[in-house]
């Protein structure tokens, strides 16, 4: 165990280090995306020795809702709903990574996806690691409500 | 001294906010790899982590104080022993130990036997002796004691991940800045 405090003074230096070392945005999130991809890959490996190998698709949904996101964030997602033909909505509706983020009302750029991009990477990592391909997309709402949406693709 | 500083670190990372080591030791990773992609000189990148960890540091020693309560060291002995015992064991969730003090008392070594970074890391032999894999920790070290005014110097002696031993940091006490108002601050 680390203290939490530790982990989120890193990963802001991190992400300032991307943004920074990236040409523009978009090439900003694509590498926080591959980054939180290799991540949750390997994450999963460690965390899903007594998972069966190939869930189905259900479960390692589930899987991640539950498992990988309380070994992550010490809760569970908050809402899961699905239309069963392989779209996923996951709500957090209390995501770490935007609690201590000070909001200033002035600011020009309100933006604070980055922060966000590397868990939808997580997510999309550990469905690969499940054998699920999926896009992975998120939108931001209210002060940190995080909903994720993940498409299966066939 | 040392039971003191024992028993605070303990009582501080029971207090304080955990997660599992796992992500952030995978996360470290994959930022190290991300910075060896970026700069083809293994030299830059040791230096780029330490950067990064200077400016962890700067920003969390008011978190180490606030939470800690620990309040002015006598001399740098005391501080040595603080890093090692709270410091390292509040963030990281184990403790440190120090040795090889010079005549001065200004450098020691610290010696770090269980460092969680490291977890499940293999250093291909063309980096060994050359990467400082963890140097992060030097920076957040030299970042946390500026901000109470000492100006240190930390580099890695021994890492694990080269020379199949304990990770070892030299620190090196090279003044102790003055508490006076920065010139031209208002």
């Amino acid at each position: 165990l680390i203290s939490s405090s530790c982990f989120e003074f890193f990963y802001i230096e991190m992400i300032d280090y991307i943004m920074k070392s990236s040409s523009d945005k978009t090439q900003a999130h694509k590498k926080l995306d591959k980054l939180g991809y290799k991540v949750g890959h390997r994450l999963v490996e460690r965390l899903s020795n007594e998972t069966p190998l190939f869930p189905e698709l259900l479960d390692a949904v589930k899987f991640i809702c539950k498992v990988f996101w309380t070994n992550i964030f010490k809760k569970t997602i908050d809402g899961l709903k699905t239309n069963h033909k392989g779209v996923f909505v996951l709500t957090d509706s209390k995501f770490q990574w935007l609690q201590h983020l000070s909001f200033d009302a002035t600011a020009n750029n309100k933006d604070c996806s980055e922060y966000v991009q590397f868990a939808a990477g997580l997510i999309k990592g550990a469905m690969s690691n499940f054998g699920f391909k999926c896009i992975v997309s998120f939108d931001i709402q209210q002060v940190s409500t995080c909903v994720f949406t993940i498409k299966i693709e066939s | 001294m040392n039971k003191k500083y024992d028993k605070l670190g303990t009582d501080v990372f029971n207090k304080v906010e955990k997660i599992s080591s796992e992500l952030f030791t995978l996360t470290y990773g994959a930022l190290v790899t991300q910075l060896i992609k970026d700069y083809e000189d293994i030299e830059q990148v040791n230096i780029k982590l330490e950067q990064m960890g200077y400016n962890i540091g700067i920003r969390l020693i008011e978190e180490f104080l606030a939470k800690s309560g620990i309040g002015r060291c006598q001399d740098f002995i005391e501080t040595a022993e603080v890093i090692a015992k709270v410091g390292f064991k509040m963030f990281l969730g184990v403790t440190a130990h120090i040795s090889d003090w010079d005549s001065d008392k200004k450098e020691f070594h610290l010696i770090i036997e269980d460092n969680p970074l490291i977890d499940f890391v293999e250093l291909p032999d063309h980096y060994k002796h050359k990467l400082y894999y963890s140097n992060i920790l030097c920076g957040v070290i030299r970042g946390a004691l500026e901000m109470v005014q000492m100006k240190v110097k930390c580099t890695f002696v021994k890492c694990a991940l080269s020379d199949e031993s304990t990770s070892e940091i030299k620190v090196v006490l090279e003044e102790v800045l003055s508490d006076l108002i920065p010139v031209g601050y208002d």
